[in-house]
């Protein structure tokens, strides 16, 4: 490669570096005050491009005037900023003091929600805008055509750099939105209205959303992708340069643009006789420089590590889940009975949906070791569900026996797990949260591309349980031993010493290391049995659905075994069951009665997190026991 | 490239510098309409021959309008062309239902269903080995004719159309096409032999 051509890539990437600071920007900004992760930030950005393409239409077409484009940017910003204003008011402010898992969530609703309404409005064809008049050509620089519009994004970045550094540094909002990010109590003691704040800072965060996703539009058109595929990259620049740091976000913008663009220039390249197809790796790569980052600097470059975790009050999502009664026992025995005799009912859609629910039910609850007991929100869970549905695969497709194949997927599954916790056990919090989806996200695209091995987008079929157990009825009967041992095992592990140790250490890390508990330990132990329980469930998956694809392990399963957990309820001893029941069942009649069917979901995440933090469980042990105190 | 995450500018510039003597691609949907933006802009097209496979489907097409890359050899669906009497009652049945036209995803659903629903009848049951049988060398009329399920490794014979992208009233269009019947391009069967050993 030539110097010229290296400097035409690097201009490549900083051009995209730039508009991937802008949306960060408003991520961090957000972040910095209220501590919210924002996952509809993407949301805001696909609206951003979705409305700038409508008025730029309706304008162009109106006043034929060449700054068409421009003001309908402004209005797209403008737009954007406001419906921002309207969820922090609506749902976010209720939400400031729940726990962060509560919160992530409840913006993942907000996608799904937008995802739909956008749909809905602006339809499924992808709109590409005009080109903007007096940008819409090439220049010619070392000796190469670079588009005008690229270099007017060049630009736009450190603009937006220094502009946001004035309003924090010399103006008056500055100092209150510094002051706010430094102690909010102290802030709120001397008279500062919290409240308006947070609706101005998270209206700015969604003003620049909106801005970039408007200032896209020339380069690629607006489409109902646009939300995850940028959402994905503004975690990482937020993360990689320090949750709430603005230049931060800058410079990691920067090394992310450039390193993509370095990795698509350099082509295939051969170290030590392995061939590595550089642009493949584009996928991953801002995963990868994350998480090496984070494992040195475990706030990012320019973040400060958060304060240590004091000894909290429990809330009660978490309160400590009762041992199990005779009660339980007997309900447990009853349900049983229930899903022994229901192949007797001859509805075979019955089967098929309860072997998926049993499936969810077991992954929920290995979610739940984790996040719910462990304190450690997890965001790539399904990684462990995914290398356990494909280690049983590819040893079905090498004619392993199936026993073998049964037992190598938590055997995989967990040596992932505790390799991911021996690396990342420093980290904790938001960074923990960040790491997993990161990990997640690079086992995903290792499925996704090795064709060689994982079958790459195609996956895995041709994989099927022994004649044995190989009619429904009989499989059924299988993955019910199956799920219910595991469910049982996990109930009994939450109230060994072990367990009450690994809660012990979620609520009050301080006091559980100076009673002598070793809290990393118990940390890297849980996500082993995590993982293994993943395992196990993606292995059952596999067999159940007669092969293995990528999705396994994407982001929306993951997100998925999250919804369950807090719609069954954290702290009931049920719940991963409910949780799964409800909302497989929810799914699929949601599915096949409008084609809507992610806003019906999200809508339930929504409703779950703001009305019902309790979760079904949560009715039937909190609520209900109430409501008969009351009528009495 | 990752599907859905091209960076165009970077790869654009990295064919460039590959001079390459045509371009062979099947990106489509957002990628496609990047690419083709950005190459035009940093003349990577200009007396090149591009050969992109879907790129004449009316799903990637449309988003396009003017801008659709004239001379590009794709495979596509010509929906408003293609006036064989299969195809018409299909095009006529659909506008009236939806009142919007066919894209080619409308047409790969409809045979899909049609092709289930033709197995189903043709096993008389919903058991797996009599859906199996039944499926070999399964003939289903679709809006493209009518097509066979190859005993032998299972593929459909359903074909594409074959033509360049054109501009026809500030609209990307197919020109020049013609319907490549999928028997006559499937692999033959001894080859299919050799890569689908029996086990």
């Amino acid at each position: 490669m030539s110097a010229a051509s290296l400097a035409v890539q690097l201009l490549n990437g900083l051009a995209s570096a730039s508009s991937l600071f802008v949306v960060s920007a408003g991520l961090t900004l957000i972040f910095g005050v209220t501590r919210i992760v924002n996952f509809a930030h993407g949301s805001l950005y696909m609206i951003g491009a979705y409305v700038a393409y409508s008025a730029g239409t309706a304008l162009g077409a109106y006043a034929d005037s060449p700054l068409a484009f421009w003001w309908a940017a402004l209005l797209a910003a403008v737009a954007v900023g406001c419906i921002g204003a309207l969820i922090e008011r609506l749902l976010l402010r209720r939400l400031y003091a729940a726990p962060e898992l509560l919160q992530l969530t409840a913006t993942f609703g907000v996608v799904l929600v937008v995802r739909d309404a956008t749909l809905a409005l602006f339809g499924a064809e992808d709109r590409l805008g005009p080109r903007v008049e007096g940008l819409d050509g090439a220049v010619r620089l070392f000796g190469s055509a670079i588009p005008q519009y690229d270099l007017f994004l060049l630009v736009v970045g450190p603009v937006v750099l220094i502009a946001l550094t004035v309003l924090m540094q010399r103006t008056r909002f500055g100092l209150i939105v510094r002051a706010a990010s430094e102690n909010r109590i102290l802030a709120g003691a001397l008279g500062i209205d919290e409240r308006r704040l947070f609706t101005v800072v998270f209206a700015l965060g969604a003003f620049l959303a909106g801005l970039t996703g408007a200032l896209t539009l020339p380069r690629e058109p607006a489409n109902l992708g646009m939300d995850l595929a940028v959402i994905a990259d503004a975690f990482v620049v937020t993360v990689l340069g320090g949750l709430g740091s603005i230049p931060g976000a800058f410079v990691a913008a920067i090394i992310i643009g450039i390193t993509k663009a370095l990795c698509i220039a350099a082509g295939n390249v051969t170290i030590a006789g392995a061939t590595i197809a550089m642009p493949k790796i584009t996928l991953v790569i801002e995963f990868i420089v994350m998480a090496l980052v984070l494992l040195v600097r475990p706030s990012g470059l320019f973040g400060t590590p958060p304060a240590p975790p004091a000894t909290t009050t429990v809330p009660l999502e978490r309160a400590l889940i009762a041992r199990p009664t005779q009660r339980h026992v007997l309900a447990a025995v009853v349900l049983l009975a229930f899903a022994a005799l229901l192949p007797l009912a001859g509805d075979a859609y019955a089967l098929v949906l309860s072997i998926d629910i049993l499936i969810a039910a077991l992954f929920t609850a290995s979610l739940r070791l984790i996040s719910g007991f462990g304190g450690i929100t997890s965001f790539g869970h399904a990684a462990y569900f995914g290398i356990g549905a494909y280690a049983s695969a590819l040893a079905a497709a090498h004619h392993y026996p199936f026993v073998a194949a049964l037992v190598l997927a938590p055997a995989a599954a967990s040596v992932a797990a505790l390799a991911f916790g021996a690396l990342c056990v420093r980290l904790s919090g938001i960074y923990l949260a960040m790491l997993t989806l990161a990990f997640a996200q690079i086992v995903w695209s290792i499925a996704l591309q090795w064709d060689a091995v994982t079958g790459g987008s195609n996956g895995i079929a041709g994989v099927w349980p022994p004649d044995a157990i190989a009619s429904r009825t009989h499989f059924y009967y299988f993955v019910l031993c199956i799920v219910a041992m595991g469910l049982s095992a996990l109930v009994v592990i939450a109230f060994t010493p072990f367990g009450y140790a690994l809660r012990g250490s979620r609520d009050s890390p301080l006091r559980a290391l100076a009673s002598g508990i070793d809290v990393r330990a118990r940390r890297i132990k849980a996500l082993a049995l995590a993982g293994g329980f993943a395992g196990l469930a993606g292995s059952l998956y596999a067999y159940s659905k007669g092969g293995v694809a990528p999705d396994a392990l994407a982001i929306p399963r993951s997100v998925d075994a999250l919804v369950m957990m807090l719609l069954g309820g954290q702290n009931a001893l049920f719940g991963p069951l409910l949780g799964a029941a409800a909302f497989t069942w929810l799914q699929d009649a949601l599915a096949r009665a409008t084609e809507y069917w992610r806003a019906g979901v999200g809508v339930v995440i929504l409703l779950i997190v703001s009305v019902f933090p309790l979760g079904i469980g949560g009715i039937a042990t909190h609520w209900l026991p109430r409501l008969v105190r009351g009528w009495r | 490239m990752p599907l859905g995450k091209i960076e165009p500018g970077a790869v654009v510039q990295a064919l460039l510098d590959a001079h390459p003597d045509a371009i062979f691609s099947s990106l489509f949907g957002p990628d496609l309409a990047r690419f083709v933006r950005e190459g035009q802009l940093r003349g990577l097209f200009k007396d090149r021959p591009v050969f992109n496979l879907l790129g004449g489907e009316p799903e990637y097409l449309d988003p396009l309008k003017d801008e659709a890359p004239v001379g590009w050899f794709v495979t596509g669906y010509p929906w408003y062309a293609i006036d064989t009497p299969e195809h018409q009652r299909f095009r006529d049945a659909y506008q009236k239902k939806f009142n919007d036209y066919p894209r080619l995803g409308s047409v790969v659903g409809y045979s899909a269903v049609k092709t289930a629903a033709a197995a189903l009848q043709r096993a008389g049951s919903t058991d797996t080995d009599k859906l199996v049988a039944a499926m070999q060398d399964l003939r289903v009329d679709t809006p493209f004719g009518a097509v066979t399920y190859r005993a032998l490794d299972h593929q459909s014979t359903m074909g594409a159309y074959v033509g360049r992208i054109g501009v026809h009233d500030g609209k990307g269009v197919m020109v020049d096409w013609r319907y490549a019947d999928g028997k006559d391009y499937l692999p033959p069967d001894d080859v299919v032999r050799r890569l689908r050993p029996a086990d």
